[in-house]
């Protein structure tokens, strides 16, 4: 470990109680940030996957746009289908992921504090609660505070925004 | 953190707006901060809800129907894992063990919920994000502004 990085944490980092387990915490903490990032880049990217295979965008934007008074609805809609493809791949890969994290941030606190606040908390509400756009709306936004961090592209390219 | 600000430069990329790494340099321990919160305050709200509504028919019955049995220690169970790692989580205090048991919880629902994957339809998506992201947290260990690290010892 020749760079103290914010997840080796170096010498504030806590001792561990089984110390035989030092040279695998050095290990699972710089893997830990890049599970997180594929984990919510992982589930976004099937809402993306599934958008891209349903109806035409401009159908999208009317329906789920429009119809709830979320203007201008197109651009809008496009910008959703951006960040749950390529975005969502871009998380994954650590790529301008402070970006893409902050964007797709924004899109789940207007899902969460707008479209589904009024049905109740808990998921299993009638038309969904907001609890699990509140949780992964919070991990990007965590995301967009950590930039790429370990096995990221920014990291290997240097500089991110 | 001083000590570790000294040398993250040496791994962290360089901020395209330079202006901005005073920013950065207070924003990224807080990120580990985020995740735990997020994670914690959803398990506490699960676990206290329970608490408050306590083991009643339709709690036990629901259990039961997803071959939980018997369902009334499946339910104190689960209420006394999403309870103590949800605080536990949220102030970073033994992370790696109640975040892991948080995991495994996650995966015993993941796989009653599996094969639907929308979270709209009751599908594993949720469980599948929140058990990763416990798990990642118990690879983590508490991190920054945690009581693990005021304590100096971690599992």
């Amino acid at each position: 470990m020749t760079a103290i990085t914010p997840e080796q944490g170096g010498a504030s980092e806590p001792q561990p109680i089984i110390s035989a387990l030092a040279p695998f915490y050095a290990f699972a903490r710089d893997i830990s940030y890049p599970l997180i990032r594929a984990t919510v880049g992982g589930t976004l990217l099937v809402h993306g996957i599934v958008k891209i295979m349903g109806p035409p965008i401009s159908v999208f934007a009317q329906q789920s746009m429009a119809k709830r008074g979320i203007e201008p609805a197109l651009l809008i809609a496009w910008l959703i289908f951006i960040n749950e493809t390529i975005g969502a791949v871009c998380i994954i890969l650590g790529l301008f992921t402070r970006l893409f994290a902050a964007s797709i941030a924004i899109e789940m606190a207007v899902i969460t504090f707008f479209v589904l606040y009024p049905h109740g908390y808990g998921f299993t509400q009638p038309g969904g609660g907001f609890e699990y756009t509140l949780l992964w709306g919070l991990i990007f936004v965590a995301i967009a505070l950590r930039g790429g961090g370990p096995y990221s592209l920014d990291r290997l390219i240097g500089r991110e925004l | 953190m001083t000590q570790v600000h000294a040398e993250r430069k040496l791994a962290e990329p360089t901020p395209v707006l330079p202006f901005l790494q005073s920013f950065y340099d207070a924003a990224i321990p807080l990120s580990w901060l985020v995740i735990r919160v997020a994670v914690g305050w959803n398990l506490l709200v699960h676990g206290w809800g329970k608490i408050m509504i306590g083991p009643t028919e339709g709690f036990l019955k629901a259990f039961a129907d997803l071959g939980f049995t018997p369902p009334a220690f499946w339910f104190w169970a689960s209420t006394a894992i999403e309870t103590l790692s949800g605080v536990a989580i949220i102030l970073g205090a033994f992370t790696r063990f109640f975040a892991a048991a948080a995991a495994i919880e996650m995966l015993f629902i993941f796989v009653t919920y599996w094969p639907t994957f929308s979270w709209m339809k009751r599908g594993y998506e949720y469980v599948l994000l929140w058990g990763l992201v416990c798990f990642a947290i118990a690879l983590r260990g508490g991190g920054p502004y945690s009581l693990d690290r005021k304590i100096g010892r971690e599992l």
